[in-house]
């Protein structure tokens, strides 16, 4: 480590502003920052709303997403490699690109991005899908917005949306099935993504044919890469409620107020709705409640809003899921929820700063 | 400020002149407008029987080739129970689908339930899933198939993509659940509605 | 209604014509016509009838207005303005479904959704009442114009990318290209909108920011 960072300090006057790659300047600054802690502080939000900074912020995501990404190179094999690869390829570039037209530095957020997202696609995705959606994702999902910060929808989410509508077909049908041995499919790279497909269990489900608890919970299942295996999710989800990374508030209203209404619907038509066991462990809906609606960019300030937010999730979910020719409604709910966010703080400001209002 | 009365008057002469303009357009288009809407309807029959009809036929041809050789079934010529060409009937099959309403036709051959021909002329499903109905793949499934059973009951059934067997099923649209359901309720629909219009 | 500059000694056919085309464009400086901008740009082929549809009736209820001008009185002089409006659209509504039956399924409602279009009834407000008659037909191509470059440009893109197709013909082969089917859905046209205006909004330079209308439909 120690020779790499006599060889950046050794460069570094290239890059500054009359230096010869002065032009490249972010992209070297986002290397340095990657390897070795920034001498600068953060300049942007989400600074303000923890105590932590943007870096660390970033880095505890991504070791409560380890679970779930080693969960599914476990049960769909060494495919996923290259799928995040892409994906982090893509941001990057679209990252770098807007870094260097706006002169701005380049942010780590999209190291969080660029492993949530490819963990929200089926593993038998092509890989130029995972490249497209991507990259469209970090364009249309955060630069238009201004960049990191500014973004009102979760950028991978949006990436996500724009290719599940737009390549309706691969983004339905390549799934492959997971290794039920010992190793799993860690053996079996090149299985071709159309040798073993077989159907999700939120599909079977419309049909009523529900898979058992035991397997949706272990993740041996059929599914996206990073949401089959409950346990792992849990195991990573809980550690980002312990470290206050993830916000307990969005987790608990979203998968209470999911429970609470899939009871209820199910006692009233249970041919529409799945039952609650099989419903919480299925799809995405631990996957989005722990690590996508609590990206505090785009999920509401203040707590009361947080609750607002998180029950909002939870009841469009499970209405998208089983009254809609959809069969998964985590990412729409998301979506939807990016957007009332700032409605709900908006009314918990009303009503916190009344009082002062009056008095004026 | 102009006063009361012409403004009244101006008011008056503008939607005058207006509606004047608005009738001599429709004079001008009315017919023109129903031999297209006649001409749309019987091209699509044509089609169906498999009789050539010139990619840019004007209206005239297309009517004219129809009542030469096809013959409408029904008491609304404009909402007919079937068509017949010979002794090859095309039964119209119409419904509501996922997104909006699919409207087709059913080509028989003459022992009226062996399938020569379906085309699903409009529709507005889900493009690349549901929207593959009208597409040749899906509907040269259905050729050779049958739609009654020997009694005489509507049997024609979507199967899941690859399990079609015999001459009752067909590979539905792998992916498009939802409007292989409602093709299959029209197409029993117009099947039953056939089969007690024929009965008459 | 923002204006461009307007040159001293009154407008000329040149300037009318550069402000409706470019300083002055309905759709992306003052957010005019979104509506049908949004909803008939699926295929090129129906974004150009529709720009050739909004070229002749501005152009025509612009003429219309701009003659009877010393005539109407102030008091009726919108409802003038949109029965003329109207006459107009229907007429070319009722000839598309005579002569172009296809093109006029395909745009289904909304070529009569003319008739509520801002641009046209903002042009007859803002120009053909204090102009002559013979700028306010320039004037009237000019905006139709304007309004039909960015829907061709959307049309394009949304088709091309939607379908791998243009007016119809085969462009990006069916062996390699994957056509994406989110820009022929709604959501596609507000984002190829909104990236054309935002491009075109970073290349041309910013005069005053205030001066921008709000949105119509």
């Amino acid at each position: 480590m120690k020779f790499l960072l006599r060889i950046l300090d050794k460069v570094r006057p290239a890059f500054e502003a009359d230096g010869r790659f002065a032009f490249f300047k972010p992209l070297f600054d986002a290397f340095d920052a990657f390897c070795f802690s920034s001498d600068e502080t953060t300049k942007c939000a989400p600074f303000a709303r923890d105590s932590l900074d943007i870096k660390r912020y970033m880095s505890m995501v991504i070791i409560g997403l380890l679970p779930a990404t080693l969960a599914g190179l476990y049960f769909f094999g060494w495919r996923i490699l290259p799928v995040i690869v892409v994906s982090y390829a893509a941001g990057g570039a679209v990252e770098v690109l807007f870094g260097i037209i706006r002169k701005e530095t380049i942010n780590e957020g999209f190291l969080v991005t660029g492993l949530i997202f490819p963990l929200t696609l089926p593993p038998g995705i092509p890989l130029w899908i995972v490249a497209v959606g991507m990259a469209l994702g970090v364009l249309l999902g955060k630069e238009v917005f201004g960049g990191t910060g500014h973004n009102i929808f979760n950028p991978a989410l949006v990436g996500r949306a724009i290719i599940a509508v737009g390549y309706a077909k691969p983004m339905t049908s390549a799934w492959i099935k997971p290794g039920a041995r010992l190793w799993g499919n860690l053996g079996g790279y090149l299985t071709s993504p159309d040798a073993v497909t077989i159907a999700t269990p939120l599909v079977q489900a419309k049909q009523q044919v529900y898979e058992p608890i035991a397997n949706m919970f272990w993740g041996n299942v059929s599914g996206c890469i990073g949401e089959t295996c409950a346990a792992a999710i849990l195991i990573g989800g809980v550690f980002l409620l312990l470290m206050r990374i993830a916000n307990w508030r969005t987790v608990v209203g979203i998968i209470g107020s999911f429970v609470v209404l899939n009871v209820i619907m199910r006692a009233l038509s249970p041919e529409v709705f799945a039952p609650v066991g099989f419903n919480v462990l299925a799809g995405g809906l631990l996957f989005g409640a722990f690590f996508m609606a609590t990206d505090p960019v785009t999920s509401p300030i203040t707590n009361p809003a947080k609750w607002a937010y998180g029950i909002f999730i939870g009841c469009v979910t499970l209405l998208i899921r089983s009254l809609t020719v959809y069969t998964e409604g985590v990412m729409f709910a998301i979506l939807l929820g990016n957007i009332f966010g700032p409605l709900f703080d908006e009314v918990v400001f009303r009503f916190r700063f009344r009082r002062y209002r009056l008095e004026i | 400020m102009k006063s009361n009365l012409f403004t009244v008057i101006f008011a008056i002469v503008m939607g005058v002149v207006c509606s004047l303009v608005l009738t001599a357009v429709a004079e001008w288009i009315t017919p023109r407008r129903e031999a297209n809407e006649k001409a749309e309807r019987y091209r699509n029959v044509l089609e169906i029987f498999n009789i050539a009809v010139a990619e840019g036929a004007a209206n005239q041809e297309i009517i004219k080739t129809f009542e030469e050789k096809v013959t409408i079934v029904g008491d609304d010529p404009a909402n007919p129970d079937y068509y017949l060409y010979g002794r090859l009937i095309a039964i119209p099959a119409q419904g509501p689908g996922l997104w909006g309403p699919i409207e087709g036709l059913i080509g028989l051959a003459r022992d009226g339930t062996t399938i020569t021909a379906v085309s699903f002329y409009k529709q507005e499903e889900t493009p690349g899933l549901g929207g593959e109905i009208a597409g040749k793949d899906f509907t040269d499934r259905f050729v050779n198939k049958k739609l009654f059973d020997t009694r005489g009951q509507p049997a024609l059934k979507l199967v899941r993509p690859g399990r079609a067997k015999g001459d009752y099923e067909v590979d539905a649209i792998s992916g498009a659940t939802m409007t292989s359901d409602k093709v299959q309720a029209l197409i029993t629909a117009a099947a039953e509605k056939f089969k007690s219009k024929e009965a008459e | 209604m923002a204006q461009a500059p307007v040159p001293i000694g009154g407008p000329t056919a040149k300037s009318t014509f550069l402000a409706g085309l470019w300083a002055n464009n309905p759709i992306f400086c003052q957010i005019l016509g979104i509506c049908s901008a949004l909803a008939v740009t699926t295929r090129l082929e129906n974004s150009l009838v529709m720009g050739v549809a909004l070229i002749f009736v501005i152009a025509m209820s612009n003429l219309a207005v701009s003659i009877l001008r010393h005539l109407i009185p102030r008091r009726i002089r919108m409802i003038v303005e949109v029965a003329i409006i109207a006459t107009f659209v229907i007429v070319f509504d009722q000839f598309l479904k005579g002569y172009y039956w296809e093109m006029s399924k395909q745009l289904g409602p909304y070529v009569g959704l003319i008739i509520t279009n801002c641009i046209v009834m903002g042009r007859a407000e803002a120009y053909a009442l204090h102009n002559k008659a013979s700028l306010s037909v320039v004037d009237g191509i000019a905006n139709g114009l304007g309004y039909a470059v960015i829907l061709a440009i959307i049309g394009a893109s949304r088709e091309l990318i939607g379908t791998g197709k243009l007016l119809g013909y085969e462009v990006l082969s069916g062996n390699w290209y994957v056509p994406n089917h989110f820009f022929i859905y709604p959501p596609g046209a507000f984002i190829a909108l909104g990236l054309l205006i935002w491009l075109i909004r970073a290349i041309k330079p910013q005069e005053d920011d205030s001066s921008q209308s709000g949105a119509g439909s």
